[in-house]
């Protein structure tokens, strides 16, 4: 990361449009309200951060996206929105199973199964799993 | 309930070579409820997505589809193009446009086919699959490859496809275009055909959207939405119109997906007559920085990349929604209330690519 | 119905589809992205067709002067083709026939250009 930053060039980051931050005790009510203007659920995007995870909830409504940004630290637990959108239960269960991400009550929980087998990685997209160059 | 049965229906089945597992629970030959399970194919793309140089992930992304491995590539390659602030000449956008709709061409026939062939018909099978050879030739003879054919890369395309070549698409898309009539009035208006299909895994606009389904699955409940509409790459110029059917059953998404190769066509023929001349690649400076969110359409639907770099060589999270694992959903939607025996069928009218959806 | 009647009994009368294969083979677009093929004569050992190779496919070992191919690592995407100055690697339009083992593919030596040049980025 600090390799990065010394490369980076001079122009600033570029920012997704229409992200609007969100907290976690007002999440579901957001999510809810997504509902009721009928937006259409695309998925949910999980970020490490170091201490933080970061979600994103995509919604759309014909061509024009709106995405939620949830910043949370690492073990706190988040309600799963499959109980308002169904839809997000492929995907939280994923976020779930890659990330370690607790999510409570998923309406269809695969319990860790979902992707992944026994024997097999465990979360493996944290940042501290390693990503070597050269490992097929 | 004593009289409910459990009925594993895949991942290895007959008609259907997708592997994903539904647990169907059966009430005589009803279906009650389906469960999906899917996990044999993950293959951590998204994480090995992470390990490699941007411009490398462009070969990685073609490789979760081998049926539309030009789209992945165009997705990925508008994402990382609007973190660099990149502009692909014009040209290279209508190759683009050229590709891609010749990739969902050869996408819908081979879905065309497999229909017919899970519903017994194997001569159909057998034609639109004649069919859809040529348009791997094609992609032979403009690409240099007939499957993950390579071309798109960050700025533009690699290759530029020469006057004669797209002489020669046109000359090939008439023949299809003949060919295409037949094989189509084949699955459109036989009997039964439209027994096996019409009625069959309804699914209401409202329900559509609330389960999130996306491309001809969402358009065929009557819902215009259609990524092309953006205008990305040159479909702004070209423009397009979003086909929908209003049934919401498998005849209905049948119908869009034979009506998009119509209008693919169209599109071929609109871009080849309009595209102007030029570069067809930039080389963009610096390196992605920020987080970017891209969408195109892909043959089963809508596409999703969500970048995130941090103006290293290597990205910090390339995050990859495919529209089947948006269908998915709807499919555990349609199931309940059908006969078994109709299963397949539904089940492969929402064109499902397993191995991306686990990528 | 009736045309697809018509097309199946034209079927009938057709030559067949496919070519019959061993007797009547069917050549490689040009331009398609085969059998890859590395001039040795040229080379300079300078790394950069390795360095791009999404697969991982070329080992470069500029110091002992080594360039070593794995063929069932390689996706045939012609990143070396495009990558090298000196046009050293070439993808023919023609198919890899197929191995029962893992071909190994390794050359080395002095270069007939001794100046080591190093890949533009």
């Amino acid at each position: 990361m600090s390799e990065a930053t010394a490369h980076s060039s001079a122009q600033p980051p570029v920012q997704v449009p229409n992200v609007e931050e969100v907290l976690l005790d007002e999440l579901l009510d957001r999510v809810a309200a997504a509902m009721e203007s009928q937006l259409r659920f695309v998925t949910m995007t999980c970020l490490d951060s170091g201490a933080n995870f970061e979600l994103y909830y995509h919604f759309a409504s014909g061509s024009h996206l709106r995405h939620l940004h949830l910043v949370l630290p690492k073990g706190t637990e988040v309600p799963s929105i499959s109980g308002i959108y169904f839809a997000a239960f492929l995907v939280e269960n994923e976020i779930k199973e890659l990330f370690g991400l607790p999510i409570t009550g998923i309406a269809l929980d695969y319990h860790g199964r979902l992707l992944l087998t026994e024997g097999g990685p465990e979360r493996p997209m944290l940042k501290e799993r390693p990503v070597e160059k050269r490992d097929v | 309930m004593s009289d409910r049965t459990t009925i594993p229906f895949g991942p290895q089945h007959p008609v259907l070579p997708e592997p994903i597992q539904l647990k169907l629970t059966l009430e005589n030959e009803t279906v009650k409820e389906a469960v999906p399970h899917i996990g044999y194919v993950h293959r951590g793309v998204e994480k090995a997505g992470e390990r490699m140089d941007y411009t490398q992930n462009v070969f990685l992304v073609e490789r979760i589809c081998g049926i539309c491995s030009f789209i992945h590539a165009l997705c990925y390659c508008q994402g990382i193009e609007r973190l660099m602030g990149a502009e692909v000449p014009p040209r290279a956008r209508y190759l683009r446009v050229i590709w891609s709709e010749l990739h969902r061409l050869q996408s819908h026939h081979l879905w065309l086919g497999l229909l017919a062939d899970a519903l017994g018909f194997e001569s159909l099978f057998m034609e639109f699959w004649r069919n859809r050879e040529r348009l791997m030739d094609i992609f032979e003879k403009t690409a240099g490859s007939r499957v993950i054919i390579s071309t798109c890369t960050i700025g533009g395309v690699r290759r530029d496809i020469v006057p004669e070549d797209l002489e020669m698409i046109l000359r090939e898309l008439d023949a299809l275009e003949k060919a295409l009539d037949v094989a189509v009035n084949g699955i459109l208006e036989d009997r039964t055909v439209k027994k096996r299909l019409v009625g069959k895994g309804v699914l209401p606009a409202g329900q559509a959207i609330v389960l999130g389904a996306v491309g001809p699955v969402l358009r065929a409940s009557g819902v215009p939405v259609d990524a092309r509409t953006d205008g990305f790459a040159a479909y702004g110029e070209l423009g397009i119109e979003p086909i929908v059917e209003t049934g919401g059953d498998s005849y209905a998404r049948t119908r869009v997906r034979a009506r998009e190769c119509y209008q693919s066509i169209e599109l071929v023929r609109k871009a080849i007559a309009n595209i102007p001349e030029g570069d067809v690649i930039i080389r963009p400076r610096g390196r992605p920085n920020g987080r970017a969110f891209s969408r195109v359409e892909q043959p089963r639907g809508e596409l999703i990349y969500f970048i995130s770099a941090d103006g290293s060589t290597r990205l910090d999270r390339l995050r990859i929604r495919t529209p089947t694992s948006a269908n998915v959903p709807a499919l555990v939607a349609m199931l309940p209330g059908c006969e078994m025996a109709d299963v397949p069928v539904i089940t492969l009218s929402i064109d499902p690519c397993i191995s991306c959806t686990e990528r | 119905m009736t045309m697809l009647i018509r097309r199946i009994l034209g079927n009938l009368l057709a030559k067949p589809a496919t070519r019959p294969f061993p007797v009547v083979s069917r050549e490689p677009a040009p331009g398609y992205r085969g059998a890859v093929e590395f001039q040795q004569e040229n080379c300079v050992f300078c790394g950069a067709c390795a360095l791009r190779c999404p697969a991982n496919a070329i080992e470069v070992d500029r110091a002992s002067k080594v360039l070593r191919f794995d063929l069932f690592r390689c996706i045939h995407c012609a990143c070396c083709a495009e990558a090298c100055k000196r046009g050293c690697v070439q993808l023919r339009p023609a198919y890899h026939p197929p191995v029962f083992e893992r071909p190994e593919f390794e050359f080395s030596g002095a270069p007939v250009v001794a100046s080591e040049s190093r890949p533009a980025d």
